[in-house]
């Protein structure tokens, strides 16, 4: 029994239970807006971004409960809702937007901002029906909503739990500080003189091969250092496993395979023959197959969704307060914000018609509810959310519909790609609001309303930025520059084979009949996972299926009860300590330069 | 047993539909040769024989090579996949396309600042233009600004304002990427894709099978009344709780909050779907609405009695009450 004496110091108190308050709406806004401005400039020198809710919830304790001394769980847990709200679009633009300063085409920063307000609220809004249909129901994981309760609710879990994620946070931290510890002057894992062992990653292969095991080049054996993949891995338990099983497709027979049969373009060497066949082969087929399992997935939730929406047109019990916002202001503030996105689209396409950016608008629209539920599934089973994936389907869907033009068509999956984040994010939220009690429509409402802020904040970021790299480099980004963009010249790429007619389209679609089959085994979700795990390189996954399988074990030697308690913790802290150290390199970055 | 036969083609199907799905995005194709008959197509590989280069990658397969490689007993062959890469064109028909490579645009030069980091492109373009740069940093960087023949970059989307710039440059053809359409019919791995296609479907429609059976199996009383028994335990002990919390102080209502959320409540929810297949959604939806309000309620209660604040950790209590009996009203006899 957890010790109380011991592990709470809030006295009893009789007056009204601290919630929706001024200080945690504040300091959510100011930590979402900082975090968003180092995430987003981190984002672009080194390709992916950091979640946000973790920090905001380990800050949460020490600003309102340590130096305003009255915070309560619920009110940090409204904190870290409104700060991961404002923080969470920055992978949606990095991933989208710099793509058209790559491309030297003209944005107006207006209409980004616009477009991508619209896509925020649009994704809050389609998600939010969903909640009771995917967390109360189907009891998705949300690895990360599940740490962020174990932080918030840190204080009252005893002295040994506590004890347990503080240990977890700093063996995450001790182990991820050595891949980034350049930034502060010193030495790196790459720096250790061991072979295999890279800043991000070790190389299995390589180091076999150094004691003289032979070990073939193809089989891309690298063991990414993330402690946080373990820790999603940890919480997501056997159901996360068929991701290794994806992965090992993949890398283990296509990539092999495909190289030994000279399918790969010459000159293709054996140890890039992993990178090759993922971009030529293995992540179309995902996408295709994460798309097609998705689609027979919704298909299959329909009576689910049906019986979660008829207990959400119920009306409350006298007294009793609405789990969720009324179907009719969701529908206002989708309605609202089409008017946005459809006045973007129509302001940049060129000679275009009313039609036609109806069309893109509406198109864009209806794939944000499907893209949404896609990847807050994706999300809610794996922790993984295959962003880039849907921008480039989105881009591409766009660009067939619009002849081509590039800036409506990239504006339209900015939109989209922040939607989808929005979902991602407020369903990890409304997870963790689950775990410890909250109010999920008063989280709906502030999420709504913080959702607004980010596209802003973001966009003025990467535009201040690519005007200083335009004045000291003379290009805003991309190889050359500081802030490479990573996703951002991927996506470039696949612009410029959809533009010379070579998208990987025969790929997606047979990807989409697999994944369509495998979802339809009656295995929940199979196809999304199997597709998930062909599209992420496989350094990541590694790890992230070690985490399933030492669950598994520590379930069957230990039991269910032990595993959830005392578990989970330790992986929460895993997920959460990389996060904390991620956004504490990402701010040294920025006040570097 | 069946589930096994069934995993098992369930993953040769998915491994070889994965691998012959790959085989679309190959970089050449196989084409017949016939003697003396050229074709527009370029070898995708060097041919050689015992040791002797019969033809370099890339060479044109035209009536003499066509006639040497029949000779020596030769079929078909790999060509390149497009055949032709890129295509040059005039400007005023390159409307629409994607430039293969980068154009120098003449007499026009691009200053490259200093500072800029020093990538391979930029060796390469600096190389061909005959120009020297220095570094004295690391990560390298330009020291000193450096000009460059102007250019248009590789990719470049030949709308209006990239022919015009063309255009002023006087430049008058520009190579143009060109792709490979893809042909189902033209497809080899057709057959392959639709034969693991097929594989996965027998082994899901075995698997459907199969789960019928164990979703029928899920119907036994044992499981569905250990299920019964967690909820109505639960009820019976949020209801006692929620009558003595009067006299309960926060810690003490944290300490008995406990057991109750790591017990019957966590029980039951692991075990939910055992209902899911006995009673189908509806029941299903009817039952998991009011209980996953109500373990909200106790979850609250437990976040209120840590925080101390009593009051709430009551109120919150007497809410779960009625809504984890919805839960056990709608529970199937």
């Amino acid at each position: 029994m957890p010790d109380l004496k011991t592990s709470t110091k809030t006295p009893q108190s009789t007056a009204p239970y601290r919630e929706i308050t001024p200080e945690a709406i504040i300091f959510g806004i100011l930590i979402g807006v900082v975090m968003n401005a180092a995430i987003t400039y981190s984002g672009l020198k080194i390709g992916f971004t950091i979640g946000g809710s973790a920090i905001a919830a380990v800050l949460g304790w020490g600003v309102l409960r340590g130096i305003l001394r009255k915070g309560t769980i619920l009110e940090n847990n409204i904190a870290q809702t409104v700060a991961s709200s404002v923080n969470t679009s920055n992978s949606g633009v990095i991933f989208t937007l710099p793509v058209l300063f790559l491309l030297g085409i003209e944005m107006n920063p207006v209409w980004a901002i616009a477009a991508t307000t619209a896509g925020a609220i649009l994704g809050v809004a389609f998600i939010i029906p969903t909640r009771k249909q995917m967390i109360e129901f189907e009891r998705l994981r949300f690895p990360t909503g599940t740490a962020v309760a174990a932080v918030l609710k840190s204080p009252g879990e005893g002295v040994q739990k506590a004890g347990i994620l503080l240990a977890g946070i700093a063996v995450s931290m001790l182990v991820f500080f050595f891949t980034q510890a350049h930034i502060l002057g010193l030495p790196t894992y790459g720096s250790f003189g061991i072979p295999g062992l890279t800043n991000e990653a070790l190389d299995v292969g390589a180091m076999i091969s150094s004691i003289g095991i032979p070990w073939p080049e193809t089989f891309d054996f690298k063991w990414a250092i993330a402690p946080f993949a373990i820790g999603a891995g940890f919480i997501t338990g056997r159901a996360g496993l068929v991701v290794l099983a994806g992965g090992i497709l993949a890398y283990f027979v296509v990539t092999p395979f495909a190289y030994e049969w000279g399918w790969l373009p010459d000159g293709t060497s054996a140890s890039n023959a992993a990178s090759v066949a993922r971009g030529a082969m293995n992540r179309p087929l995902g996408i295709g197959l994460l798309m097609g399992g998705a689609f027979v997935g919704l298909v299959h939730a329909i009576p689910s969704i049906k019986a979660a929406m008829g207990s959400m047109r119920k009306k409350p019990a006298a007294g009793e307060e609405r789990d969720e916002l009324p179907l009719k202001v969701l529908g206002i503030a989708v309605l609202l914000a089409f008017i946005v996105l459809f006045t973007a689209a129509r302001a940049t396409i060129t000679d275009g018609s009313v039609g036609q950016a109806l069309l893109i608008a509406g198109v864009g629209t209806a794939w944000m509810w499907f893209a949404g539920i896609v990847i807050a599934q994706c999300t809610g089973m794996t922790d993984w959310s295959p962003i880039s994936g849907m921008a480039l389907l989105t881009v591409m869907l766009c660009l067939l519909m619009t002849d081509n033009q590039v800036l409506p068509a990239v504006l339209i999956g900015a939109a989209v790609c922040v939607a989808i984040t929005e979902c991602a994010d407020m369903m990890q939220d409304l997870k963790t609001g689950h775990l410890v009690g909250a109010s999920p429509r008063k989280q709906q409402i502030l999420e709504l309303l913080a959702a607004v802020i980010g596209p802003a904040v973001c966009i003025l970021v990467v535009t201040l930025l690519a005007a200083r790299n335009t004045q000291e480099y003379g290009v805003p980004f991309g190889p050359g520059t500081d802030s490479p963009a990573p996703q951002a010249d991927a996506l470039k790429g696949v612009i410029d084979g959809i533009r010379g007619g070579d998208a990987p389209i025969p790929l997606f679609a047979m990807g989409g009949v697999m994944g369509a089959l495998l979802s339809f085994s009656g295995l929940a979700g199979l196809g999304v996972l199997v597709g998930l795990s062909m599209y992420l390189p496989l350094m990541y996954l590694l790890p992230y299926g070690l985490g399933c399988l030492i669950q598994m074990r520590l379930t069957k030697s230990k039991g269910a009860a032990w595993t959830e308690s005392m578990g989970v913790p330790f992986a929460a802290g895993l997920i959460v300590g990389e996060g904390l150290l991620g956004i504490l390199f990402a701010g040294i970055q920025v006040l570097g330069g | 047993m069946m589930q096994r036969t069934a995993n098992i083609l369930l993953v040769i199907g998915t491994a070889t539909a994965a691998l012959s799905g790959a085989s679309a995005r190959l970089p050449w194709r196989e084409v017949v040769i016939e003697r003396g008959v050229a074709q527009a197509e370029f070898l995708a590989f060097e041919v050689s024989l015992g040791g002797e280069v019969i033809a370099q990658k890339g060479a044109a397969l035209d009536e003499g090579l066509c006639s040497k490689l029949d000779a020596l007993g030769f079929s078909s062959i790999k060509v390149r996949s497009p055949a032709i890469p890129m295509e040059l064109l005039d400007l005023n028909s390159a409307t629409g396309e994607v430039l293969a490579e980068a154009v120098l645009l003449p007499g026009e030069i691009e200053v490259i600042n200093k500072g800029r980091l020093i990538d391979p492109i930029l060796t390469a373009r600096a190389a061909a233009a005959s120009v020297e740069f220095s570094t004295d940093s690391t990560p390298p960087r330009l020291s000193q600004d450096i000009t460059l023949p102007a250019e248009l970059r590789v990719s470049t989307f030949l709308n209006d304002k990239a022919l015009a710039t063309l255009a002023a440059a006087g430049v008058s053809q520009v190579p143009v990427k060109r792709a490979q359409p893809f042909r189902w019919h033209d497809w080899p791995g057709r057959w392959a894709f639709l034969l693991s296609i097929s594989v996965m479907g027998v082994a899901v429609s075995i698997k459907r099978r199969a789960l019928a059976t164990i979703s029928d199996a899920g119907r036994n009383e044992g499981s569905m009344s250990e299920l019964k028994m967690n909820l109505f335990a639960l009820a019976a002990a949020v209801d006692q709780l929620a009558e003595e919390a009067a006299q309960l102080s926060a810690a003490e209502i944290h300490a008995k909050l406990d057991p109750l959320i790591e017990g019957p409540s966590y029980t039951f929810v692991e075990n939910r779907n055992v209902l899911k297949a006995a009673a189908g959604i509806t029941v299903f939806a009817d039952v998991m609405d009011p209980f996953s309000r109500g373990e909200r309620q106790l979850a609250r209660a437990w976040s209120a009695s840590v925080d101390g604040h009593e009051g709430e950790a009551r109120a919150s209590l007497v809410r779960a009450v009625p809504l984890l009996h919805a839960a056990t009203d709608a529970f199937p006899s």
